[in-house]
């Protein structure tokens, strides 16, 4: 307790001191030194996640900040210090300290547009999240949100002269205030009657509320969360933020602050409410299938690097929300063995992701950095240029892709053994439901796999497309350190993924009332602790690793059987003994995705673009040339959703503007019809009482 | 065998294994344009194959390693090794590479989630997916384990297979002629010892999808105690198994053409139809669980 309180306010200095380095110092030593200490800071953090996770007493660990609780009780600031926050805090730092490191390489590129500025603010930014982990009160809560909030779209528009990017910064800010204002209504909802404004207190009222309450709490908690979290339909201003930011931006966004939302959501659905009605969960359960396919459909059909990414973030909010769903369902099922599996799942991978998206934009970053784009249509041939980067953006892809022995399988296993768990429940309507969602879950993950091989062949493998790809510069050795670190802990809870579960025990046990395992770290060849009676979990990472290490040996000493190989000939490709081909005819982003436009065409609904060259051209009997070819996909849900919206907002906007004549004896009418109006309203619906 | 159904004499059955020693002397040609991704992927290809085979029960139950792995890790372990191939046509820079291994991951992508059906449809009634358990619950039940939500999912399975180890009517193993290849596209670029590794994996692929095969259909005899005479009598019956199965694919790809492409969607589409349809016979009518 004390030693984590310690460390909390060693963290935040270290924090507060680094991004004054940057925004003092303002030259490129200074930068360095900025994101040095910060990322110092964030191991501090991350010990002290740790302490907490290890720690004897939780109970008592609230911090109060003298003087404010007293006064008045709603807006007491306070931080505490309990097992969710706290795995959400090793979380945040671990990611964050990491991709600050790669920042110190990466941030050069930005020396002539305010570098300084741009460390400054990441270090402000990591302390903002790190206080929503941490948040006891709603009002600290609310205060720490909206600082991420304004900070991640001060960082978001840090390459504002291009107008592209103020509009994805603008569209953010107006989703993410909509979003805290639908986030502020539900926890003042849930606070009501409790007389306190900690989140303990309102924990113990809370329950006891009316239905109507409830439900109302948390669909505005779905809508506020779910927006920061990249939930369909909710989730249009990610694919437009993440690839205007800054890599190491994306990186930090997509990795780790859109977790923040499943973060609030857990909070607010198991913690606050002690969890719901069937129907939440099927809602949950309907969003995150919704969100998985959709999202991976459509990162598939992208060519633009950095978009592509933050599609597949969509697709992992998605997966997780699958898991809090399916956790929320096995409760009011009465089975919490189960809701601890679907809720170690979602938690692993909710880790999961925010170690390998931060590794794959940061991989990005070095290839957008290198090439000037971040058309793919215009990299390839980058691993021979960039070998550091490629293998980590190879380890990245590998995971996202749920392959072992990486992390990604692993939490993919845990949800698909949840769901195979149902068959035990009895009752055909959840089996059904959980068959069809395990089907979902699969092709979302074989489309994954198959974008991947996509992104990492287009981007990393073959000939270069381009001028600037051929001639394309390795970053500096940072960049692939802080790599390097994600893509090792990517390996390491892919392995031995009971140093994650032991983490997670305490939250498993707070939340559901069930755990994997004893919360202690068990050795490392055995297979997965059951959560409880019934259900057995035949999985041995670690030894499917040795055994895939095994295999690997094997498979050389089969390659050396007859003798060492001389050096390979080196010529130029086969191709069915054809004539020798240029780049040109190497497949394309577009092209290598194509089958499975074809097959999903209702979705894409994609609008071609044929660019037909002047009568003038080499056209062969009368047909002009084809000289460009494109084809543009728009989401549907923002043709038939967020369209219509926008224009009914304008025109009512419009509409309200007449009531405003500039007349001050107009203006007081408006007023005191208002009054008169709630007078009757409170008449009406109070009944007399006071 | 398929070549005596078709009408011709056809190599012997020793003919790829001879192929296979040769490859494996040879120095290896690399196209100009590759990175290390050529250099090492058919191996990684190949081990993660290997690696799947103790997870199915051969020759005695539980499987030799079948603790540490269910068939969902199988599943994993398959998808890996196809990744591996599908970078590496990509690595080369042509385009028959990467025509390939776009047909290949479309496929694939689309056949995970009937394997997964698959799976629940075979592992629901016995509560596990590990291929032992399923297996043991199969001989423990004797002739009332071929129950009809089972025979559903067999034929789910074999046209799985189908699809899985790139066979007739999906793609055509035998086939150089560029539009229609799929599986060869991709590793059309590999020589020396990579080839022989790539055409072993799938050798090992296949046999390995077959012999899953026998342990979840047709489980009987799988020794379940350790003795010598249980074991060499299990043995026989797995060779038997094992070439029964062959001939029947064999004879599948030889009364069918090769389809269009996009109709493989429709094959698993109602692969998928079927696994589904296995489970919802299983609890809805209460044969199991």
């Amino acid at each position: 307790m004390i030693l984590s309180g310690l460390l909390l306010v060693i963290g935040l200095a270290g924090f507060l001191a680094a991004s004054l380095l940057a925004l003092v110092g303002r030259s490129g030593r200074w930068v360095r030194a900025s994101l040095a200490v910060g990322a110092g800071a964030a191991a501090v953090s991350a010990v002290q996640a740790l302490t907490v996770l290890t720690g004897a007493d939780l109970a008592t660990g609230a911090l109060a900040i003298p003087g404010t609780t007293a006064a008045n009780p709603l807006v007491a600031l306070a931080l505490t210090e309990d097992p969710l926050g706290a795995f959400f805090l090793l979380v945040v730092s671990v990611s964050g300290a990491a991709i600050l490191i790669a920042s110190i390489g990466y941030i050069d590129r930005y020396v002539a547009h305010g570098s300084a500025r741009l460390a400054g603010l990441l270090s402000l930014f990591l302390i903002s999240l790190l206080l929503v982990c941490l948040a006891g009160t709603v009002f600290t809560f609310l205060v720490a949100w909206e600082g991420m909030t304004l900070l991640s779209y001060f960082l978001v528009v840090h390459e504002h002269r291009s107008p592209e990017t103020r509009r994805a910064g603008f569209l953010y800010l107006a989703m993410s205030q909509a979003g805290t204002a639908a986030i502020l209504t539900s926890l003042l909802l849930l606070a009501t009657g409790s007389g306190t404004g900690t989140f303990a207190g309102i924990a113990r009222s809370a329950p006891g509320l009316p239905v109507g309450i409830l439900d109302a709490a948390f669909v505005a908690a779905l809508l506020g969360f779910g927006m920061k979290a990249g939930l369909v339909p909710l989730h249009i201003w990610l694919p437009e933020a993440h690839p205007a930011a800054p890599s190491n931006v994306s990186a930090l966004l997509s990795g780790v602050m859109i977790k923040m939302g499943i973060l609030g959501l857990l909070r607010v659905l198991f913690e606050l409410m002690g969890g719901g009605p069937e129907w939440w969960a099927d809602l949950l359960l309907a969003l995150g299938a919704l969100a998985s396919l959709s999202g991976v459909l459509s990162a598939l059909a992208q060519h633009d690097l950095k978009r592509l990414l933050a599609y597949h973030s969509i697709e992992n909010i998605g997966i997780i929300l699958l898991g809090v769903g399916a956790a929320l369902l096995f409760l009011d099922l009465g089975d919490p063995a189960l809701a601890a599996l679907a809720l170690a799942a979602a938690l692993l991978h909710t880790w999961n992701h925010a170690l390998f998206k931060p590794l794959l934009f940061l991989g990005a970053g070095a290839a957008v950095g290198a090439v000037g784009t971040r058309d793919m249509e215009r990299m390839g041939g980058l691993a021979r240029r960039m070998p550091a980067v490629g293998v980590g953006f190879l380890v990245g892809a590998l995971a996202i892709s749920g392959l072992p022995p990486f992390n990604g399988f692993v939490s993919e296993w845990l949800l698909f053994h949840s769901f195979f768990g149902a068959f035990a429940t009895g009752s055909v309507a959840t089996e059904m439901l959980f068959a069809a969602l395990a089907g979902i879950l699969a092709l979302t993950s074989g489309l994954a796999a198959y974008c991947f091989v996509k992104a990492f062949g287009i981007v990393f493998l073959g000939r270069p497309r381009s001028e600037p790809a051929a001639r394309a510069a390795a970053p500096p050795g940072t960049l692939s350190a802080g790599m390097g670190i994600l893509a090792g802990f990517c390996a390491l809870l892919g392995v031995a993924p009971f140093l994650a579960l032991a983490a997670m025990h305490r939250s498993l046990l707070e939340l559901t009332g069930a755990s994997l395992g004893s919360g202690s770290v068990v050795a490392f060849p055995t297979a997965l602790p059951s959560p409880g009676a019934g259900v057995s979990l035949p999985f041995a990472p670690g030894a499917v690793a040795l055994l895939l290490a095994g295999m690997l040996l094997v498979s050389w000493a089969l390659w050396r059987l007859r003798g060492v190989p001389r050096r390979d000939t080196v010529g130029p490709a086969w191709e069915c003994g054809g004539e020798p081909t240029t780049a040109r005819a190497e497949p394309t982003a577009l092209g290598y995705a194509q089958p499975i436009e074809h097959l999903f065409h209702p979705y894409y609904r994609p609008r071609d673009r044929i660019e037909l060259g002047g009568s003038e051209g080499p056209g062969r009997a009368g047909l002009a040339p084809v000289v460009g070819f494109g084809r543009e996909i728009e989401e549907p849900v923002r043709k038939y959703l967020y369209h219509p919206l926008a224009g009914g907002l304008l025109g009512a906007a419009r509409a309200t503007s007449r009531l405003q004549s500039g007349r001050i004896h107009a203006y007081l009418v408006y007023m005191f019809v208002t009054l008169v109006g709630l007078l009757l309203l409170l008449r009406l619906v109070g009944g007399g009482s006071p | 065998m398929k070549a005596r159904a078709q009408g011709r004499p056809g190599p012997s059955l020793g003919q790829p294994y001879r192929t296979l020693v040769k490859l494996l002397g040879k120095d290896r040609i690399r196209a100009d344009a590759t990175s290390a991704i050529s250099r090492y992927s058919a191996r990684i290809s190949f081990a993660a194959l290997l690696a799947a085979v103790p997870l199915v029960p051969w020759l005695f139950l539980p499987g030799p390693l079948g603790g540490i792995g269910d068939l969902i890790v199988l599943v994993g372990l398959l998808a890996l090794s196809r990744f591996f191939l599908a970078i590496q046509a990509l690595d080369v820079g042509t385009s028959f590479g990467g025509l390939g291994s776009s047909r290949e991951m479309w496929m694939g992508a689309l056949a995970e989630p009937v394997f997964l059906l698959v799976i629940f449809a075979f592992g629901g009634p016995a509560g596990s997916t590990q291929a032992g358990v399923i297996a043991a619950r199969g001989i423990a039940l004797g002739a009332a384990y071929a129950s009809p939500p089972l025979l559903l999912a067999l034929v789910a399975y074999v046209l799985l297979l189908l699809v899985e180890t790139g066979r007739l009517p999906v793609d055509n193993p035998a086939t150089h002629l560029e539009l229609t290849m799929i599986h060869e596209a991709l590793v059309l670029e590999a020589s020396g010892r990579d080839l022989a590794l790539v055409a072993w994996g799938e050798g090992i692929k296949f046999t390995l999808l077959v012999g899953l095969l026998a342990a979840l259909a047709l489980p009987w005899g799988i020794p379940t105690v350790w003795t010598v005479p249980l074991l060499a009598a299990g043995a026989i019956l797995l060779v038997a198994k094992l070439v029964g199965a062959d001939l029947l694919v064999g004879h599948l790809e030889t009364r069918v053409a090769k389809w269009r492409l996009f109709r493989v969607a429709d094959l698993l589409a109602l692969a998928a139809v079927l696994a589904f349809g296995s489970l919802a016979l299983t609890y809805v009518i209460g044969g199991g669980a």
